[in-house]
């Protein structure tokens, strides 16, 4: 029997009850967290483990997205990394900001929004991220 | 020395033979041997330079060498002036706001070379005059009283904004004080403070506006009743003829207008259409090029106009227009149209106007998006109203915030007060009889659940159904659960 490896999801968000309820959800349903509060966290907490997804909030204070986005990029230990912003400003905003031209970004999901729907990007993510490397072999 | 100047030497070289007490013109015509008429002339003269002052007696003026009154040194030629008088007097001159002395009969004795450059040398001139024409400017009258307040002592010293004869917005402060030899006169320092009262009036305007779309956009159930009263509320602070706003439509890619303002009627058909098609065109540009277009008839077109300027020719044409303004509604994100403005031949638009129009789009384009959801949610919302699948919100402890008529149905209720704001698990309990309130504890650790429950009607009857229900997680944290459910 294959043992199926249990995928990794970051969550980066500024709002602890967002961060503590999204993880909790995620452990209950068979995923691994880790969990950062800001931008800063994120990229330090990517230095010692590589998640395969990664939730991110695009309002945060400190590092702004672009800064956070460009540092995942740059580093080639995070290329298989799928990126889905949680936020609570609309996809427009998002593209005038240049954010949705991250070529791992994969998903964006405005707040409020049910768990399903974040369940079936990760799912969704994830499956991409098994059929690219499915054709790479 | 001239004959003017040798009489001048004259006459100040009178004055103090008569003693202390100062000389009337009649005592300097006799000394002097100039006559009356030509005296007062020179007298005014050399009052106006600084050289000598009066004080007035009665009726009677007595005449004094000014001993230094502050005015005497500016009219110093340079070289007859002592060092800390060009330095005084240069700094003076060259203050970057007005300098004015003026005597107790309103002449000016001394303007700095801020005033002279906006007045020319009024100097001997009567003040009000020189700096307010016939006086019928803004705030005049008060200024008028404060400087008599202050010549006849009930005040010292007087700030006011007044509007001079240029139409420029002056703002003056005057005190009076006291010249070494007695007399009084008053210095008022004075700036023209048209821009920043401009400026203050377009940011009024502008939060005006804004206040104004704000209660447009809370009071507007419609795109169209939003663009009405835009229109309406920019008709009050910009003066137009014409005005429209376009709205665009990102499925299918067009524009369409949602208001209009001014425009005659048109009873042929075919050339509104027309007239519409040419809006369209200015409109789509200005959405494009994502900048305002200004067309301003007579001006020859440049490159980048090409790909409207026949439009805007041909709607100037029909209309006898002189200028249209063109400026895209945009949110950060997304267009959501253009606004026109259009002024009939005699009317322009000034920089204030369209840079005030450029201020409030993107407010105007926030608001028409934010109408625009409400109208989308106002039409899912009745999706869920007629749907025949029972669809229930509840708060994160369970209970009941919000319920469709199908719910209502199912459940054997009438009203929704009858279940609003009960725990939801009153509504059902599980198959097996591990409690009900186990489907709330699992949607707040799993997220969402899914699975069969028997549900307990009003009349406490029971019957078979499948439930959906999801966790939704707002921006701060969990915010309540949505349930579907379908009765078996």
């Amino acid at each position: 029997m294959t043992k199926v490896k249990t995928k990794t999801v970051m969550i980066v968000d500024d709002e602890p009850d967002v961060l503590e309820t999204i993880a909790q959800i995620l452990v209950t349903n068979g995923y691994k967290t880790i969990e950062a509060k800001d931008g800063q966290e994120c990229l330090d907490k990517l230095r010692e483990e590589i998640p395969d997804i990664i939730l991110l909030d695009i309002m945060m204070p400190g590092m702004t997205t672009k800064e956070i986005l460009k540092a995942i990029e740059k580093d080639s230990r995070l290329s298989g990394v799928k990126i889905i912003f949680i936020t609570a400003i609309h996809m427009p905003e998002a593209e005038e900001r240049g954010l949705l031209a991250f070529k791992q970004v994969v998903d964006f999901i405005e707040k409020p929004f049910t768990i399903r729907r974040m369940i079936d990007a990760i799912e969704k993510a994830i499956g991409c991220f098994q059929i690219l490397n499915v054709s790479r072999i | 020395m001239d004959s003017e100047e040798e009489a001048f030497g004259r006459i100040i070289n009178a004055i103090p033979s008569m003693g202390e007490t100062g000389a009337t013109i009649d005592e300097l015509s006799k000394i002097t041997h100039l006559e009356r008429h030509t005296l007062s002339k020179y007298l005014n003269r050399l009052r106006a330079e600084g050289r000598i002052s009066y004080k007035r007696i009665g009726r009677a003026k007595v005449w004094f060498v000014s001993k230094a009154p502050l005015q005497h040194i500016f009219r110093l030629r340079e070289e007859d002036q002592t060092y800390s008088e060009k330095i005084f007097s240069r700094i003076l001159s060259d203050i970057p706001e007005g300098v004015l002395v003026l005597d107790f009969d309103y002449n000016i004795v001394f303007m700095n070379r801020y005033l002279l450059a906006l007045y020319g040398d009024c100097a001997g001139q009567k003040y009000y005059r020189a700096i307010f024409g016939a006086g019928k400017g803004k705030g005049f009258e008060a200024h008028q009283n404060q400087i008599k307040g202050i010549i006849e002592g009930s005040v010292e010293e007087a700030e006011s904004q007044v509007e001079d004869k240029e139409g420029r917005i002056l703002e003056i402060k005057a005190r009076k004080v006291e010249n070494p030899d007695g007399s009084f006169s008053i210095i008022a320092i004075i700036r023209d403070i048209s821009e920043k009262v401009g400026r203050e009036e377009r940011i009024k305007n502008l939060s005006e506006l804004h206040r104004l779309l704000g209660e447009a956009v809370n009071r507007s159930y419609t795109i169209d009743q939003l663009c009405s009263t835009i229109l309406e509320n920019l008709s009050d602070v910009i003066g137009y003829d014409m005005g429209d706003i376009l709205i665009y439509n990102h499925e299918n890619n067009l524009l369409s207008s949602s208001a209009q303002v001014g425009y005659p009627r048109m009873e042929d058909r075919g050339k509104r259409n027309t007239v519409d098609e040419w809006k369209r065109g200015i409109a789509r540009a200005a959405i494009i090029s994502k900048e305002p277009i200004f067309f301003v008839k007579g001006k020859k077109k440049g490159r980048d106009e090409l790909f409207y300027y026949n439009y805007a020719f041909e709607l100037a044409a029909e209309y006898d227009l002189q200028e249209i303004y063109a400026i895209p509604l945009r949110t950060k994100g997304e267009p959501h149209g253009a606004l026109l403005i259009l002024t009939k031949r005699g009317r322009v638009l000034s920089e204030e106007d369209r840079s005030l129009l450029r201020g409030i789009s993107e407010g105007i384009a926030g608001g028409i998006a934010k109408i625009k959801v409400e109208e989308e949610l106002r039409v899912k919302a009745n999706a869920v109203e007629i749907s025949i699948n029972s669809v229930f919100m509840a708060d994160t402890v369970g209970k009941l915030t919000y319920v469709n008529p199908a719910f209502l149905k199912m459940w054997g209720y009438e009203r929704e007060n009858e279940v609003l704001g009960r725990s939801c698990t009153e509504f059902w309990r599980q198959k097996e009889e591990t409690g009900a309130e186990d489907i709330l504890i699992a949607v707040q650790k799993k997220g969402d659940w899914a699975g069969e429950l028997i549900g307990m009607r009003k009349d406490s009857s029971e019957f078979k159904l499948r439930l959906s229900a999801s966790l939704i997680i707002g921006k701060k944290g969990p915010l309540q659960f949505v349930a579907a459910a379908v009765a078996e």
